[in-house]
């Protein structure tokens, strides 16, 4: 994954994006135990649009080709790895990505969001395996839960939490 | 560590959990470049199990007269077709059964395959497992087995979210039912000191009554345990394979009725349908085991084909395959 994380500080060096914060399955496993993941899971800024007003992640493959890497249907390989590249669109999201924490990875460092905006967001996808992976960070006991609790609230999650909570019955986290 | 001896009869799901989430913290603990090391193999290990391709592979090595006749020719559905230029049937038949095989005589097999794995289980379990634990929480740290007559206690929780409020006073009403009990004990008959005692009534301990269903008090002249010796057993009593059998049952008798096989011959052209039914790795690591002392694959396969009776619904023959490296075992259920 080193490389992978070279090839994102270079693009972000050149200017091809702004920021970047890995998210999704590669940054629940910083915190929690290893389990299998397919793909790393790019947040990015600035969201850049093409012509005809949508989000365009063109001038990044573009990039990437260039570097010998081609885009597949759902993302670009990097050695091995499959990276997604998924421009924020939502302001937790963007949050996430702005307060990410750096996190140092053999020669290198990278970004990762937090344990606290990784489970927001989580939350806020809500697919099975998501609710997963908040319940696993939140028994990690690694999350900071006041500064959750601000999160989740400035994000309007609050509601999704309750339900959350006393579905898996987590009534002293609340 | 505990200088307790291990024994296995006593083995409960709450033990298993503990050591899972155990290993799952000390995992979790690793430096950040190993645990990504960790997940390379992971991917490695499951694209070569990831499939319908290898299982059948394997089986056909374990099981090769599964048809009663050798396999001439055969391949994953998707395969099937394109390879040799034949039109497939119309959707969603095209991709059932999961395998067609011909054999020596010219029969045209069609295997649907599926996995002995109890989501349910998982869920449930998760949700047994945080009841227990908030529970034993509010017990807290256990003092030594201080009891005359009583070995261990096991206890049965109702599906109830514990209020922490609650905790103090559950503690407080579960010692002291457990004081009461040890001191009636001497009072029953003689005979009767050496049978365990169930107490399900808890009208004077309401705290209890609102979380508990029952409470079992094990005799001390029978086992004896110093620490954690208040805990939960597994629904089938001490640790048993019931509950994967049970898994086992239920989606065999729901596999053989499922409609979607009902008519397949005629939909795809083929003289007989298979389940193969496989025990792999997603089974083994996420579902308790099947297996105890003195009860393997082979009595699994056994308990499944009195579970048919006789009756393969939509189906010829039914299998059922141990899918593990260097474990595979296959036995024909029905």
């Amino acid at each position: 994954m080193e490389k992978v994380i070279q090839v994102l500080n270079r693009m972000q060096a050149d200017g091809v994006i702004e920021k970047y914060a890995i998210g999704g399955g590669i940054a629940a496993i910083y915190y929690l135990e290893p389990y299998e993941t397919d793909d790393i899971d790019i947040f990015i800024l600035p969201v850049i649009f093409g012509q005809a007003g949508l989000v365009s992640l063109e001038p990044i493959y573009t990039y990437l080709k260039k570097l010998g890497y081609d885009a597949v249907k759902e993302g670009v390989v990097i050695e091995d790895w499959l990276v997604q590249f998924v421009p924020v669109f939502n302001p937790l999201q963007e949050e996430a990505v702005e307060q990410a924490q750096g996190v140092p990875f053999g020669e290198e460092h990278t970004s990762l969001f937090s344990a606290e905006h990784l489970t927001a967001e989580l939350l806020r996808s809500g697919r099975p395996q998501d609710y997963a992976r908040v319940l696993a960070l939140v028994e990690s006991e690694k999350m900071d839960m006041p500064a959750f609790r601000d999160i989740i609230s400035r994000h309007g999650l609050q509601e999704r939490w309750k339900e959350f909570v006393i579905r898996f019955d987590l009534e002293e986290y609340e | 560590m505990s200088s307790e001896t291990l024994d296995l009869s006593q083995m409960t799901v709450e033990d298993l959990f503990r050591a899972k989430k155990e290993r799952r913290k000390r995992l979790a603990s690793l430096p950040f470049e190993q645990k990504i090391a960790i997940v390379k193999k992971l991917q490695t290990v499951s694209a070569a199990m990831k499939g319908e391709k290898p299982i059948f592979e394997s089986f056909l090595k374990s099981y090769p007269d599964f048809a009663s006749e050798p396999i001439e020719e055969w391949d994953v559905v998707e395969d099937w077709y394109g390879k040799r230029a034949l039109d497939p049937p119309p959707h969603p038949f095209d991709k059932r059964p999961d395998i067609i095989a011909r054999t020596a005589s010219g029969k045209r097999i069609g295997i649907e395959l599926k996995s002995w794995v109890n989501r349910d289980q998982i869920t449930e379990a998760r949700k047994q497992e945080r009841i227990q634990e908030n529970i034993l929480k509010a017990i807290g740290d256990q003092p030594q087995n201080a009891t005359q007559h009583i070995g261990f206690v096991w206890l049965s929780a109702k599906e109830v979210r514990f209020d922490a409020r609650d905790a103090a006073h559950f503690r407080e009403q579960i010692f002291a039912l457990i004081e009461q009990v040890d001191s009636n004990w001497s009072q029953k008959p003689g005979w009767d000191q050496n049978l365990a005692e169930d107490v399900g009534d808890f009208a004077a301990l309401p705290i209890l009554e609102k979380y508990l269903n029952s409470a079992r008090f094990h005799p001390a002249s029978r086992n004896r345990f110093n620490i954690r010796w208040i805990r939960f057993p597994s629904p089938g009593g001490a640790y048993s394979p019931n509950e994967m059998l049970e898994t086992l049952s239920n989606s065999l008798v729901a596999h053989r009725g499922d409609e979607r096989y009902k008519d397949l011959h005629k939909h795809v052209g083929l003289d007989e349908v298979y389940l193969l039914v496989h025990y792999d790795f997603k089974a083994f690591a996420y579902n308790t085991p099947f297996d105890a002392p003195n009860f393997g694959f082979k009595q699994a396969a056994d308990f499944a084909s009195k579970v048919l009776s006789g009756d393969g619904g939509y189906f010829d023959r039914i299998f059922l395959f141990h899918f593990l490296w260097g474990k595979e075992e296959a036995y024909r259920i029905f």
